[in-house]
């Protein structure tokens, strides 16, 4: 093992993590009094959970609410209470592989048990607006996020959009964003060079583009104003938004919670409910389904589209 | 699970474990269980909004005949259908 066994504190969607898993893409903490929201330790984890009421071969959830997520050459995570993780790394492992796995799953089902909305979408600000982009695997979020970044604008996530939905003021996102994940034929069309760039896991052509100037840990939560679902449009349609309200809103939304089946084993029904409620209530952010040809050669028309979306008003 | 036919003196009531919320003046409805969720038209939504406290449905489809402009029995004969339909979908629970 090659990461220190005393652990270091560090900042992570606002919350304090006591870590004994290097992360060196987050920031350390300045705090040392502060008290410890999230504990990350090494420990033994074991092959599955016991009488699990929600069980893959990826994750089960127990009764009591402890989550397990297991990954064949990565390693074995244990969720307890959304306050503490248990890592037991593969024999050979990766830790930057690790590292991927906790910065997704494993943060997203943190956030569920914390009572955060995790949605699975890229996020992006466009001159202080912030704009995600939601989408199943494949949707080409994190093309168009990596696009936009090119362009000049600042990362949120990647991945996994986390959303306060309870500030008063309306929904906020909580960055934590430092790359993104890209498929091997992508990096070339935006022009990368792979060989420059992190294997994401080993035996997968996924790679890690860092960013540089994403938007940190330590700045004010950001409201969410727009949320655009990636669609493929029809060949002869040009690109264009379609804006929803009513049960489309809420519907197309909370279909793209992250794990929503899983969390539903925790009993959060109820919870995401209200909060997808909240979010596309009034007051709330605007939904639009975003249907687009998935061509290279429209990338740039793309982002054009989705920059005067995020500046017009709200 | 098969319902009894419905007649005038069944109660109707919203069933347990629905929360509903309105989005865009839409009502959207989610079985915290099972986490199958609805949108209503806006007469489910009319219908539903009048279930919050159990009714008879012979007063309900009254109720909508004084409120609205068209023959009774088209009224009745359209609510019945939706009432089955909620009932279907264990929105709503009818007892005699």
């Amino acid at each position: 093992m090659t990461s220190s066994r005393s652990g270091r504190n560090y900042l992570l969607c606002g919350w304090h993590v006591r870590s004994e898993l290097e992360l060196p893409d987050l920031p350390l903490s300045s705090e040392p009094d502060r008290p410890v929201d999230i504990e990350i330790v090494f420990g033994t984890v074991a092959e599955t959970l016991d009488d699990p009421v929600h069980a893959t071969p990826f994750m089960q959830v127990a009764q009591d609410g402890t989550i397990q997520i297991g990954l064949a050459g990565v390693g074995r995570y244990r969720l307890e209470n959304g306050r503490r993780v248990v890592l037991a790394p593969a024999e050979g492992a990766d830790l930057a592989a690790t590292r991927v796995f906790l910065f997704g799953s494993v943060l997203g089902m943190l956030c569920h048990q914390r009572g955060l909305l995790p949605l699975h979408a890229a996020a992006v600000t466009i001159e202080g607006r912030v704009v995600a982009l939601a989408g199943t695997s494949g949707a080409g979020k994190s093309t168009l996020c990596a696009r936009l970044v090119q362009r000049g604008h600042r990362l949120i996530t990647d991945d996994l959009c986390i959303i306060d939905p309870h500030e008063p003021s309306g929904p906020v996102l909580r960055p934590f964003g430092f790359s993104v994940k890209l498929r091997r034929d992508s990096l070339e069309q935006l022009g990368l060079d792979p060989q420059q760039l992190i294997l994401n896991r080993r035996g997968q052509s996924k790679y890690l583009l860092p960013v540089s100037r994403p938007v940190a840990e330590t700045e004010a939560p950001i409201r969410l104003e727009k949320v655009l679902i990636l669609r493929t449009g029809l060949p002869h349609e040009a690109d264009h938004v379609e804006w929803m309200s009513g049960f489309d809103r809420f519907a197309y939304l909370i279909e793209h919670v992250y794990r929503r089946r899983a969390a539903a084993a925790l009993g959060r029904n109820a919870a995401l409910f209200r909060d997808a409620a909240r979010i596309t209530g009034s007051g709330g952010a605007r939904l639009g389904v975003f249907r687009r040809r998935k061509q290279f050669d429209h990338l740039d028309a793309q982002a054009t589209l989705i920059e005067g979306i995020a500046t017009a008003a709200p | 699970m098969i319902s009894k036919p419905l007649s005038n003196d069944t109660v109707l009531s919203v069933a347990p474990d629905w929360l509903s919320t309105m989005v865009d003046a839409e009502l959207v409805l989610m079985n915290v269980r099972s986490g199958v969720y609805y949108g209503l038209n806006p007469m489910g939504t009319e219908i539903m909004s009048r279930l919050a406290v159990p009714i008879r449905f012979g007063d309900l489809a009254a109720a909508l005949v004084r409120e609205y402009d068209a023959p009774e029995e088209v009224i009745t004969a359209e609510t019945r259908q939706l009432i089955e339909q909620l009932r279907e979908h264990g929105l709503i629970e009818g007892r005699d």
